[in-house]
């Protein structure tokens, strides 16, 4: 079932009829919402509802059972439910993908080829899952019935493609909708957010619908299809466009989805942050698929150990995030790369950055300008994934299941990047880093608007050229598309209505996130009948420009 | 509870909160309906599109009369001004095309049925969820297998694709279309269009296409379209469109079906999925869309389906292969590839992995079980390709090298059958 649909509306009117008449009564309330849950789910195939029960009742059972164990018992219990998740995601997922590269290269010994279905959604069910197991395993969180765990897995605005939401930040919110202050006190819920859930529904139908669909039709398809008929117009608008098809194309289910939850009296994490406004690949993660940087960061980079041990393995514990977060992906390649590109690029940025911050220890001449060596620019560096120490980020979010964040002033690395870089100064190569790194620091430290444009351009070139691989349905095929790209006669397009919607969808996300506020608050004063007449006519004008059906949406393969 | 709250770090930023911006269950529902409302007075057309892509029946009938009857009272006030506004602003054609079905088939195929579908007031394609429904009914007359051989007219000129002893060589094909000679200032010119299962090879064949000088290759794909709903896209309007161009295509590829297990209006009845009306419309259908590239110089190579994992998918699948077959047979200048033998398992069915020629295994079919995956669908353009080469002789001297496939496949010939 798709959220721009017919079916999906009546279905919501329907799941949103029996949320506001079950209001006082929350077993029954908790029951049609899984009920409901699973029918979403279930249109689909019915199948995939067996194994999104087996996952529900296999990773509560594992949380239960951790209870009242030693905390060496504990982590046996934990270590099987992840090896558990991990096994049910491999088999449905990468099964498959195992095999055709065991066949490949040393042959297959004798296994063979599966055919399994793959659920939609499983990767984002699955992450929901062990996040509960490893918050009641680090007593984040304490273990819940069935019936609550198995709504906050199922839950249908964010079941299938996310945004990713922890158990420590769904399950108290269905506390406050289920739970009474006494036996006898009735149960009230807050007013609904209707002005901003419409806001969210109406963008995010806009930006799938509209922006998503026109940019895989005219543009992103057939140029992907075959790169090498394409002119290099039409290359670099279907380059430039899958940025942008991508980006509304989640971005516009995560703002539904939200949306949706809203309505129902849940807020989620917000999941995209302009993206494309990011100065560095990690200011990136910051911004793109939040929930799933966030989950990747707390759950496999800073348990891998974060920067804490060396430079050397921190460059390895962001590769190996990095590339299981492609992976996450899909069973595929490509993924691989794409997540080695972005892995690639994060561990240049930080060694970069420790050697910037050597080398301003070491220079004769005082740094100039606002950012002193350990200020706002070198301390976006010097972190992890995220912005996030690895030290601080684990004890506190153990203390809270929060994640509160720490820019250390110096350390360890940094001393030791300082020898590094006292023995080596007198090298050529040393000499031409450091000319380079001086450069940007120039450019950082001028003032002028060249820094931040020229670091906008790299980061969005970097992030751009990932995603061909992304994208392309093979290696070859992406290679066929650089090749062209780099070959092509220049050509004109047919579609020149698409180099605007492309600069218009980059450009929104750098204008300044005020004028976004000043609108959805020009639409939350109004009255809200001409608010419900508004968003009415919104959904009727996404129908038209948009092409005829509903494409599926890019992420549900994950 | 000793649960934390929601870290605030990472909940969406605060909002304008403006008193306007919140309601109670029940003023909510009430801006919910106006909203819904107000899109559906606005989009009265769009319910008649939907309604009618719903599978023949007594739902769809009742769906379309009171969708109409909407439609006609916004039309009455005036309320479809902003769609067609609209739809003249993107420069849509708001007229309806109606199917060609009616007005051709008659005269073109003797031996079919001879009624006509009524004419049908939507256009082509319309916004819609995707594509008419399959029809939940099935029929009893399932059950039949597939014919791959031909006993009621001339030898099938059977493209297998596997390469094994049974296959024709594509040398062979009966040459009822001559030979044109091919050269990069009189190109081949290729057309391809059909579903989205043909979308997968036709995707594939653009690679070996787009890298020869000898060829110019047009892809027509539409997803969720078929021969059994010209209601929602018309396939025989748009061969008569294509063959009627200046200069036909040299080589016609086409492959659908994937859609059609659902029932069909013929005669302005309804026919149940499977049935012998059902199937006589079908084949009527196929034979009117074959006939239509018959231009004397033109080839139709039309890809039959592969097996289907769902049983009763593949059920009409073999029905549907079956008159592709002998529809094929009576035409020289048709071709019908079979998939069967490559994608079928040890028992003749549904199987999702091939081993390519190196022994490597591949996953063949997509996880819904009807699709091709982009290995299966590579293989299978790489075999239409090198038919196609056989055929126009373009791997002489003045032709251009192939450039390899994207992905490395087997060679035709090696497959399992």
């Amino acid at each position: 079932m798709l959220f721009p649909t017919v079916t999906f509306a009546v279905f919501f009117v329907a799941v949103f009829l029996a949320h506001l008449g079950l209001k006082d009564r929350p077993l029954a309330w908790k029951t049609m919402m899984l009920a409901a849950s699973y029918v979403f789910y279930g249109w689909w195939n019915w199948r995939f509802c067996g194994l999104l029960a087996l996952s529900t009742v296999a990773n509560w059972a594992f949380g239960a059972v951790m209870a009242d164990l030693p905390q060496r018992a504990r982590r046996v219990v934990m270590v099987l439910a992840a090896a558990a998740n991990l096994a049910m995601l491999g088999l449905f997922k990468y099964y498959g993908f195992f095999v055709e590269a065991l066949s490949s290269s040393i042959g297959t010994g004798g296994l063979p080829l599966l055919d399994f279905v793959l659920p939609i959604g499983i990767s984002f069910f699955t992450f929901q899952a062990l996040s509960y197991v490893v918050d009641v395993y680090r007593r984040n969180l304490d273990g819940r019935p069935l019936l609550d765990f198995a709504v906050y897995l199922a839950f249908f605005p964010q079941l299938v493609a996310g945004p990713i939401v922890r158990a420590t930040e769904f399950l108290p919110q269905l506390d406050r909708l289920t739970v009474r202050d006494s036996p006898t006190s009735p149960l009230t819920r807050p007013p609904i957010e209707v002005s901003e859930a419409a806001w969210l529904i109406g963008r995010g139908l806009f930006k799938k619908v509209v922006i998503a669909s026109y940019l895989a039709d005219t543009i992103v398809d057939p140029v992907f299809a075959a790169p090498s008929l394409a002119s290099k117009t039409d290359l670099l608008l279907a380059f430039y466009g899958y940025a942008v098809q991508i980006y509304a194309d989640f971005s516009g289910y995560t703002d539904m989805a939200i949306g949706i939850a809203l309505l129902l009296g849940f807020r989620f994490p917000t999941n995209f942050d302009n993206p494309y406004r990011a100065l560095s690949i990690q200011d990136f993660w910051r911004r793109w698929h939040m929930t799933l940087s966030r989950w990747l960061q707390d759950y496999l980079y800073i348990p891998l150990g974060g920067n804490r041990i060396s430079p050397l393995v921190t460059y390895r514990n962001l590769m190996a995030t990095m590339i299981l977060g492609g992976l996450w992906h899909g069973a595929a390649w490509n993924f691989v790369a794409w997540g080695g590109v972005h892995g690639a690029a994060l561990a240049g940025e930080r060694y970069i950055g420790q050697r910037r911050r050597s080398w301003d220890w070491l220079d004769d001449e005082p740094a100039a300008g606002p950012s002193t060596p350990d200020g706002v620019t070198s301390s976006k560096v010097d972190d992890g994934l995220a912005t996030v120490d690895a030290t601080t980020a684990e004890a506190t979010a153990t203390q809270t299941g929060t994640v509160t964040a720490k820019n250390p002033q110096t350390g360890p690395e940094t001393e030791a990047a300082a020898k590094t870089a006292t023995g080596t100064a007198a090298g050529g190569r040393e000499a031409l880093w450091r000319r380079v790194v001086r450069t940007i620091d120039r450019f950082d430290r001028s003032n002028s608007w060249v820094g931040p444009v020229v670091r906008w351009f790299i980061t969005f070139h970097i992030v751009g050229l990932a995603w061909v691989l992304f994208r392309a349905d093979s290696f070859g095929l992406a290679w066929d598309f650089f090749t062209a790209l780099a070959t092509a006669p220049l050509g004109g397009t047919d579609n020149p209505m698409v180099a605007l919607v492309v600069a218009a969808g980059i450009a929104a996300q750098l204008l300044p996130s005020r004028i976004g506020l000043r609108l959805q608050l020009i639409y939350a004063r109004m009255d809200p009948t001409l608010q419900s007449i508004g968003f009415g006519g919104w959904i009727f004008l996404a129908s038209r420009l948009g092409p005829e059906g509903v494409a599926p949406f890019i992420y549900f393969q994950f | 509870m000793s649960n934390s709250p929601p870290p605030q770090t990472t909940t969406a930023e605060p909002r304008p909160v403006a008193s306007r911006s919140r309601a109670d269950g029940r003023a909510t529902i009430r801006r919910i309906i106006i909203a819904f409302l107000t899109a559906a007075v606005l989009s009265t057309d769009q319910l008649v599109a939907t309604a009618e892509q719903m599978p023949y029946g007594q739902s769809r009938s009742a769906v379309l009369a009171a969708s109409s009857v909407l439609d006609r009272a916004a039309a009455g006030l005036s309320l479809d001004r902003p769609s067609s506004a609209i739809e003249s602003a993107l420069g849509r054609d708001p007229e309806p095309a109606g199917s060609q079905f009616a007005t051709v088939v008659a005269t073109q195929e003797p031996g079919s049925s001879a009624g006509s579908d009524p004419p049908e007031t939507t256009p082509d394609r319309r916004p819609g969820n995707g594509g008419p429904t399959g029809a939940a009914t099935t029929s009893g007359s399932g059950g039949r297998t597939a014919s791959r051989s031909s006993t009621d007219g001339p030898p099938v000129t059977h493209s297998s694709l596997d390469g094994t002893p049974q296959r024709t060589p594509a040398a062979e094909v009966d040459p009822v279309a001559p030979v044109r000679s091919i050269s990069p200032e009189d190109k081949l010119r290729l057309w391809a269009g059909g579903d989205s299962l043909g979308e997968y090879v036709g995707n594939q064949l653009l690679h070996p296409l787009s890298d020869s000088e000898l060829t110019e290759v047009e892809l027509d794909y539409r997803i969720s379209t078929g021969l059994a709903r010209p209601d929602y896209f018309d396939w025989l309007g748009q061969i008569q469109a294509v063959m009627g161009e200046g200069q036909p295509p040299d080589a016609v590829i086409f492959m659908v079906g994937g859609n059609d297990d659902q029932n069909m209006l013929a005669q302005s009845e309804v026919v149940e999925l499977g049935s012998d009306a059902w199937l006589a419309e079908y084949r009527r259908r196929v034979a009117a869309f074959m006939d239509t590239t018959n231009t004397g110089s033109s080839l139709l190579y039309w890809i039959g389906l592969p097996p289907m994992r769902d049983d009763e998918r593949q059920s009409i699948s073999s029905e549907i292969n079956a008159i592709l077959t002998t529809e094929a047979a009576k035409r020289p200048w048709v071709t019908f590839i079979d998939l069967g033998p490559q994608f079928s398992g040890p028992d003749g069915g549904y199987q999702a992995q091939i081993t390519d020629s190196d022994g490597n295994q591949r996953v063949a079919r997509a996880p819904d079980g009807v699709h091709i995956t982009f290995a299966g669908s590579t293989w299978v353009a790489d075999d239409i390709w090198a038919t196609i080469v056989d055929r126009w002789d373009l791997t002489n001297p003045a032709a251009p090298p192939l450039a390899p496939l994207a992905v490395e496949i087997s060679e035709p010939g090696l497959l399992p059958g």
